[in-house]
């Protein structure tokens, strides 16, 4: 098997809060997306994650953490101040965040990641032990760097699954997430992306706009859009597309302004056979990641 | 800011859960499609059977996985490793069922008679929440929420010919689907639906 695990091994989040950070110089040991998924890496007991480095694109970083509890005390206020339709920019205290889910895994890039820890730092937000061990390796690995009393992007990104998701969860949400990954770290693809989007008829857009509305997100985050319009395209494998738009635009049926989705699906299509085609030639990664593997009964 | 603890932050989830007030940030990865049957039998309904047909690519991931030799079907030994590794998890969701009477949330009976199977191709999960519920002459009313509220899983919207009554005629029912009653987090959320049986005695 390969060495997945690198890390963090015995040091709870709270163990590696800022004061103690510098104990966590732990190498990271890259892993493929299978190896994390499968969560073959015992947590230690009163630890609360486990970190890797993705082989494909070592700037980007996998938690793989003990618990929803844990993974929203790590992610959800980044979550909100990102990505939620009705609360981005906004720091959440921990009373606004209650009884509210973050996401089910998450993603995000060095200039979200900057943007976050600095406004925190200039409003004088207590932060959770968690986000501050975030923000601590998020420096560590350069993703964010130091600037006077803020923060800047660097390179890289950060992903997360959780162990109260079941291995079938964990594979689909990675699948899914990975894709953030791609996008955060090659700008090769992320112009692709974005000049798909550009071209693609405005019903396309209008249509996933709202999806993206009604699934919680700001829709109106250009960036945030463009890169979920890309993971949602390439999260399943080609075949599957099809069925995965139809089924989600079921979500649209009390939207009495949404394009239908037999008028956007080919469009749908044609943008994924177009990433798809780069990231194979570029990265010999397919559409589905692992699920479609697996469910080819290849994994 | 306060700081709250984690354990805090369990109990509002569990609240959300018991009032059935989803938090409800949506990321669909995995779609059922749901139909079920009440039983009834001398005046009570004594059992609700469910059942769960899986998407395409779920549903070969899972049977990649427990269909040894591709068969088209699950051995008894092999759905009982099914049970364990893809169904038993499900009670940490509340097998995303939240059953209320006459208004009230009543606390799930024991999952029975779990059966996995392929159908075309798909996954299907049957399954049995065995019931002694009476209906008197006032009537009952039964509502059935089948939702993640997590959201990791989207359930296809049922019509009220995806629930059947079944039994001796001791009593009768009519179906409805409606939509929760829960206050939206952000614009345009998506509310799930909810089974609403009204029950008559005779």
């Amino acid at each position: 098997m390969a060495v997945l695990l690198a890390l963090v091994a015995g040091l709870s989040a709270r163990g590696l809060a800022a004061q103690d950070h510098g104990k966590a110089q732990v190498e990271l040991a890259p892993a493929s997306l299978a190896a994390i998924e499968e969560g073959r890496g015992l947590i230690p007991q009163g630890g609360e994650f486990l970190l890797y480095r993705w082989d494909v694109f070592p700037s980007v970083l996998v938690f793989d953490l003990s618990s929803f509890v844990v993974q929203d005390r790590m992610f959800s206020r980044l979550a909100f101040f990102l990505e939620k339709r009705g609360y981005r920019g906004r720091l959440l205290t921990d009373a606004q965040l209650a009884g509210k889910h973050g996401w089910n895994a998450h993603d995000y890039g060095a200039e979200g990641l900057a943007s976050f820890f600095s406004k925190a730092a200039a409003s004088g937000f207590r932060l959770d032990a968690e986000e501050l061990a975030l923000r601590d390796i998020a420096l560590r690995e350069g993703i964010v760097v130091r600037s006077g009393p803020a923060f800047a992007p660097g390179a890289g990104a950060v992903l997360s699954i959780c162990r109260s998701s079941s291995k079938y969860e964990r594979i689909l949400l990675l699948a899914h997430e990975s894709y953030h990954g791609i996008f955060f770290c090659s700008s090769d693809y992320r112009d692709l992306c974005e000049s798909a989007w550009a071209a693609a008829p405005e019903a396309e857009r209008s249509f996933v706009s709202r999806l993206l509305a009604a699934l919680g997100y700001d829709e109106t985050a250009h960036e945030l859009a463009v890169n979920e319009y890309q993971a949602y395209l390439l999260q399943q494998p080609a075949a599957s597309l099809p069925a995965y738009f139809e089924r989600v635009s079921k979500l649209l049926s009390d939207d009495p302004n949404a394009p239908d989705i037999s008028q956007v699906l080919p469009g749908l299509e044609r943008d994924e056979a177009e990433l798809q085609r780069f990231l194979e030639s570029r990265y010999s990664i397919s559409a589905g990641g692992q699920a479609a593997a697996r469910a080819a009964g290849g994994g | 800011m306060t700081r709250r603890r984690p354990a805090a932050r369990a109990s509002f989830a569990l609240a959300a859960l018991l009032l059935a007030v989803p938090p409800a940030f949506a990321h669909p990865h995995v779609f059922i499609t749901s139909a079920v049957s009440l039983q009834i039998a001398s005046g009570e309904v004594t059992n609700i059977s469910v059942r769960w047909t899986f998407d395409e690519l779920f549903s070969g991931m899972v049977i990649a996985d427990y269909d040894k030799g591709k068969k088209g079907s699950f051995t008894g030994e092999e759905a009982a490793a099914l049970k364990k590794g893809a169904f038993d998890n499900l009670k940490n969701y509340h097998y995303f069922l939240a059953l209320f009477v006459d208004g009230k949330q009543r606390e799930l009976p024991r999952i029975e008679e779990f059966k996995p199977s392929i159908e075309g191709g798909r996954l299907v999960y049957s399954f049995s929440l065995p019931l002694s519920l009476d209906v008197p002459a006032s009537g009952r009313e039964l509502r059935l929420t089948i939702y993640d509220d997590t959201y990791y899983v989207a359930f296809d919207k049922m019509l009220p010919s995806d629930v059947a009554i079944e039994g001796d005629g001791s009593a009768s029912g009519t179906v409805a689907i409606v939509k929760t009653k829960v206050k939206a987090q952000w614009p345009g959320q998506f509310m799930p639906d909810q089974i609403l049986v009204r029950l008559a005695k005779g």
